[in-house]
């Protein structure tokens, strides 16, 4: 019986692993992140390599929307047509990523960009931001600097409509939330409910387990 | 909204109990029960903890330790034997949610 109720438990475990794409604080959301940069068909000379831990690891193309894993923080390198091997690198991406740790630490033609990226992250359930897209921009190529800047970020939210926010001349404003992301204009609607009744209900139930518990342990110490 | 947070207490739950049965091996129906019982307590705390602007780890070092003391008064085991079941579990869930 023992062994079934595992087996239940474990396969449930998979079960709920597989159905679920996250598992994040109640009442949370995540905001889907891309980027892209603008000016890329400037340098065909060149070929951009998004690099990061965790998987991240994609040749960016002109006019490509990219995507990378919430919990990664890739840069971005720069590597002459000439000097890249195309089909070693799909050899690579395929292959152990210590080798691939090693060809990004190790290869001299590769140029490194000092902006290191990473998703937007989590906001409130009520947030009306559903995506952020950030618009990076080449300042600098040449033999041993690769400069990317963040131009400006356009916000979506739920309803479709979007907004532009510039960053700074250093690619950074004044106003910043989550890491770096100049704040957007519409932010956290509560319904004017929702609190005190999440806090009520939060705070009851918490108090009917721990009298039910406290009841369990005098049973237990009475017996 | 209510859905979601009940998906979650129940992840959450079915996640803890799988891994304390696991590991201590105790009567799955009083375990059941105690594991259920102790999540109603801790779980709303600590989102409305989280929500009102605690530090994410100081909450589940909290959740964890309150666990423990209650896993030992449930069990009758020792503390400290409880508070390693209740790290684990707290652990795991939280490891899985990077994972995932």
């Amino acid at each position: 019986m023992k062994k079934l109720i595992s087996l239940f438990f474990v396969l449930s475990l998979f079960l709920v692993s597989s159905v679920t794409a996250d598992m994040m604080p109640a009442g949370h959301k995540s905001v889907r992140y891309t980027f892209e940069i603008e000016n890329i068909a400037d340098y065909p000379d060149h070929v951009f390599i998004l690099y990061g831990e965790i998987g991240t690891r994609e040749i960016l193309e002109p006019g490509q929307e990219v995507h990378f894993y919430k919990y990664s923080s890739p840069y971005i390198y720069a590597i002459k047509k000439t000097d890249f091997d195309l089909k070693n690198f799909e050899q690579l991406k395929e292959g152990d990523y210590k080798v691939m740790e090693n060809y990004f630490e190790t290869n001299p033609d590769l140029i490194k960009s000092d902006l290191q990226l990473t998703n937007y992250g989590m906001v409130s359930e009520f947030d009306p931001l559903d995506k952020a897209k950030d618009v990076l921009k080449i300042k600098l190529l040449d033999e041993n600097n690769l400069l990317i800047v963040k131009d400006k970020v356009i916000y979506t939210y739920e309803d479709g409509t979007s907004e532009e926010k510039v960053y700074g001349q250093q690619g950074i404003t004044s106003s910043l939330d989550h890491g770096g992301f100049p704040v957007p204009s519409r932010t956290t609607i509560f319904p004017p409910w929702t609190m005190s009744a999440l806090f009520l209900s939060g705070f009851l139930l918490s108090l009917s387990a721990l009298i039910l518990i406290i009841v369990l342990v005098v049973r237990r110490i009475r017996r | 909204m209510i859905l979601t947070y009940l998906f979650c207490f129940i992840l959450t739950f079915v996640l803890e109990f799988s891994i304390i049965f696991f590991l201590s091996k105790e009567n799955w129906k009083e375990l059941f029960l105690y594991v259920l019982l102790i999540n109603l307590f801790t779980w709303p705390l600590a989102n409305l903890a989280y929500y009102f602007g605690g530090n994410f780890y100081l909450i589940e070092l909290n959740v964890i330790l309150a666990e423990g003391l209650l896993l030992t008064l449930l069990l009758r085991k020792k503390y400290i034997y409880c508070l390693g079941l209740s790290f684990i579990a707290n652990l795991v869930t939280a490891l899985l949610s990077f994972l995932i």
